[in-house]
């Protein structure tokens, strides 16, 4: 993986290549930013830079040094990983004894993916470590939620904010997958909020699709009760419900937004316009529809165990009924 | 030699490097010179102010060859081994990996050896808030009476955490954050001595952004040093961190008070272009409606910690906006806060608190529709009054007759009766618009009257009436600009609907009526 591979991150890229260039790279680094936009890649690549054996600011891929970390082997490189949804003491721990050993040439980097999944003891453990590594030892942490590490944490790093993919590099990146026509690309990209891992995900699982089908969400007046049904039945059964959610709200922000400026601009599901247009609610009840969605939307993701059906049964019917009580304060 | 960041070449290794800490220097330097050492010490303040260096110099200065001296020399020996880590006298432990009991009872068995080469053998436990409830607690006999030779430095971010037992048994210092210009002032110190040209507003931004942790800011000249080279500005330091221009958030916050949505979105849509961190944007800009509150509320500008062009612009923003809007509009960004910070999308969901806030505006005050139902209901049941002898019923049954000309009797009764009670209450109510229902009496005043009788006289005015009508009657004062000409009209026409509207804000609310009041400045 070289730096000059990674679409988009210009700006992230340019500092640690600065930091390269002038040996000035500190020794902890907090990468922060939206997930699925690349942070671990530039991760990868920094190290790869860091150690290549023929250039200086950027990996060659063909070094004895590249090869090994792209293949995941090079004994410099270490990748600390949460599991079970948690990064456990142990981990660190070991990470800890392994840091121990000298290293032979290059410089070692240590890369903890997820550092927000840290348990409390876990990100106090590494506190002495992120004060002062060993000689020749980077660590990066990547993280989605900079927001919920410890603040003595956040002072020991360097931090970079990486910011959400542009549209073009998405649909590149998109393209390569192989997702070649350009509308669902389009479409994908839109809905995507800058994230490649979530453009691939509605890229792959239809999304685009199946939220067309539930275009009546937008005029839900006109569904009878028993179709109110049948849908909150169908709604519980789809794959990727969470995402799908997340398109509604996307739906009910595109109506408002019509509501708002009347263009097609700033919208997202330049798909539906006509749907859009049509919506009979009002600004104030779209926005306590949007709120409805979300809350729906959070009620069912892991680790909560709320039964699918009779929650999409009370996202419909309470839409139908303008059931969002107080979205205010 | 690999490069150190600056966080750790420029750790103090005297106590006068040590900046923003004079009151603990203070301390520990002349008890060093007096002899008046304790046996325990407790460091506590937030990260990157200085509480480990302080452990090391206070372990350097009690074992330096030349002392105990009030500050250690630095080319002695032990100041060396102490200073890279190797003493065998002075243990630094990291208090949230030995978090067992067993740990504590190896340092136990450790303690009674006398030391080394040392004066004192010395045990610094960093992070010691980790350390497990009987691990604190098999310290506890240790820690009270410690063999002479033995000091114990404990540093951490998290007093609270530490038990009381502990805390009796040390000599606690409180760090404290270091002052902006102090940072600042650091800062400079040592871009100088790193021959790195930096503008003063550069380091400033910096200073200010770190939140009183030199280390903090230590870690973003590094930063900034690594991008940019030798000679720093502003804009560099901007470009690296993303820090946004403050005019953006008057822009947003302009935009909210104005209701204009289309400008709210063109903010977020900018910002987010440029790749900015939103929930920071929220964050900053919730604080930003603080100081608005807070200039609104005050109007002592001295509260609020901001430059002078900003304050204007806020202070020019508090006129346009009511209290109570500024308030709800802080708790609606709050909020949409918390749903930013889970969100996988987070530009929508800004932009949708964005709206919401926006909206506020159109939202009525529950109170407010309370009172329009009031004024509302009276037209219908008219039939329902009478009983009482000093209760009169208004004759308004004809819709166009405003209500403050039906019955003047009772009312008028009323007045007398004020007038030989009370002079000053009489002197507001014989200018005033007096109406008396089944519910209670408004008066309708002028605002001078208004604060006069709802600030000041309301319990007396109650208590009169109570005595003139024999029964228990709520008084409700209205300001006169509150209310337009359509009132009238409204409270006659319009009673069944007003009654409705109160019952469907409570039932939309999902609200229970507490206490019904009437509204003063909205």
């Amino acid at each position: 993986m070289r730096f000059s591979d990674i679409l988009g991150h210009k700006r992230e890229i340019n500092l640690l290549k600065k930091g390269i260039e002038l040996n000035r790279c500190a020794s902890t680094y907090l990468f922060s930013g939206p997930e699925g936009i690349g942070k671990r890649l530039v991760a990868l690549a920094f190290a790869a830079a860091l150690n290549c054996e023929a250039c200086k600011d950027d990996a060659c891929t063909e070094c004895a040094s590249c090869r090994l970390i792209a293949s995941g082997t090079h004994p410099n490189l270490l990748l600390v990983e949460p599991r079970g949804g948690t990064l456990k003491v142990a981990l660190v721990r070991e990470l800890k004894r392994l840091l121990n050993y000298r290293i032979d040439r290059g410089r070692r980097v240590v890369i903890i993916d997820g550092a927000h999944l840290m348990v409390r003891a876990t990100s106090n453990i590494l506190l002495k470590t992120l004060e002062e590594p060993p000689l020749n030892t980077t660590i990066i942490l990547i993280s989605s939620r900079p927001d919920t590490l410890l603040p003595t944490i956040l002072s020991r790093c360097q931090r970079i904010n990486f910011s959400p993919l542009k549209e073009e590099a998405i649909k590149e990146i998109l393209h390569r997958e192989g997702y070649t026509d350009p509308h669902t690309a389009d479409i994908a990209q839109r809905l995507s909020c800058g994230s490649a891992k979530r453009a691939l995900t509605i890229a792959t699982t239809g999304i685009i699709e199946k939220r067309r089908s539930y275009a009546s969400i937008l005029s839900i007046d006109h569904v009878t009760a028993t179709g109110l049904l049948h849908m909150a039945e169908k709604l519980s059964k789809e794959e990727g419900l969470e995402e799908l959610l997340e398109s509604f709200k996307i739906l009910f922000r595109d109506a408002i937004l019509w509501r708002v400026e009347h263009s097609e601009q700033r919208l997202v599901n330049t798909d539906m316009l006509e749907s859009i247009r049509l919506c009979p609610y009002s600004q104030e009840e779209l926005l306590g529809a949007y709120s409805l969605v979300e809350k729906t939307r959070e009620s069912i993701l892991p680790p909560s165990t709320t039964n699918k059906r009779l929650a999409m049964e009370a996202l419909l019917v309470g839409l139908k009924e303008r059931r969002w009580q107080g979205f205010v304060a | 030699m690999s490069y150190q960041v600056i966080a750790r070449k420029w750790r103090p290794v005297t106590f006068s490097e040590v900046v923003g800490q004079a009151h603990v220097v203070k301390t520990l330097k002349n008890a060093i010179a007096s002899g008046r050492l304790a046996h325990a010490y407790l460091f506590s303040g937030p990260r990157g102010v200085g509480k480990t260096t302080m452990a090391r110099l206070l372990a350097k200065a009690l074992n330096c060859e030349s002392g105990p001296a009030p500050e250690p020399c630095n080319r002695c020996s032990i100041c060396k081994e102490i200073g890279s880590g190797y003493s065998t006298d002075v243990l630094e432990i990291d208090g949230a990996s030995n978090t067992q009991v067993d740990n504590i009872r190896e340092l136990r068995e450790s303690v009674k050896y006398s030391p080394g080469r040392c004066r004192y053998r010395i045990y610094i436990i960093d992070e010691v808030h980790m350390l497990s409830v009987s691990a604190f607690n098999a310290l506890l006999k240790t820690l009270e009476e410690p063999p002479p030779h033995v000091v114990f430095i404990f540093a951490t971010t998290e007093p609270h955490r530490i038990p009381a037992t502990i805390h009796s048994r040390c000599q606690r210092f409180d760090f404290r954050r270091i002052p902006t210009r102090v940072v600042a002032e650091k800062l400079k110190e040592i871009a100088d001595a790193e021959s790195i040209a930096i503008e003063d507003d550069a380091l400033y931004l910096m200073a200010r952004e770190c939140e009183g942790s030199l280390r903090d800011a230590q870690s973003m000249l590094d930063q900034v040093i690594a991008f940019s080279g030798e000679s720093i500005r502003k804009e560099d330091v901007r470009d690296v961190f993303g820090f946004m221009d403050r005019a953006v958030l008057a822009t947003l916050l302009e935009c909210i008070v104005d209701r204009d949505e289309a400008g709210c979105l063109n903010v977020v849509e900018k910002i987010n272009d440029f790749g900015y961190d939103l929930k920071k944007l929220l964050g900053e800009l919730i604080e930003y409606v603080r100081d608005l509150v807070v200039i609104k509320v005050c109007g002592d500008k001295k509260i609020v910690e901001l430059p002078e062009n900003e304050l204007g612009h806020l202070k020019g923003l508090s006129e346009r906006i009511e209290t109570r809007r500024a308030d709800l509009l802080f708790s609606v960004l709050s909020r949409g806060y918390e749903e930013l910070a889970r969100s996988s999308t987070p530009r929508f969901s800004l932009e949708m608190t964005l709206l919401r806030a926006c909206n506020l505006a159109d939202l009525k005050d529950v109170s407010e529709l309370l009172r329009a139902a009031r004024e509302g209901a009276c037209a219908t049941e008219e039939g329902a009054r009478g009983k009482n002898p000093h209760n009169p019923v208004r004759k308004a049954a004809s819709g166009t007759e405003p209500p403050s000309s039906s019955e003047p009797e009772g009312i008028e009764g009323f007045k007398e009766f004020v007038g030989a009670r009370d002079d000053r209450v009489y002197n507001v109510l014989k200018d005033a618009t007096v109406e008396l229902d089944e519910r209670g009496i408004s008066i309708l005043t002028d605002p001078d009257g208004h604060v006069m009788l709802e600030v000041m006289k309301k319990k007396r005015v109650e208590e009169l009436a109570r005595e003139y009508f024999q029964r228990n009657i709520r008084i409700e004062v209205i300001k006169k600009d509150d209310l337009t000409g359509e009132r009238t009209e409204k409270a006659t026409a319009c009673g069944q609907e007003a009654e409705d509207i109160k019952t469907k804000a409570v039932r939309i609310l999902g609200a229970k009526i507490i206490e019904e009041r009437s509204v003063d400045d909205a």
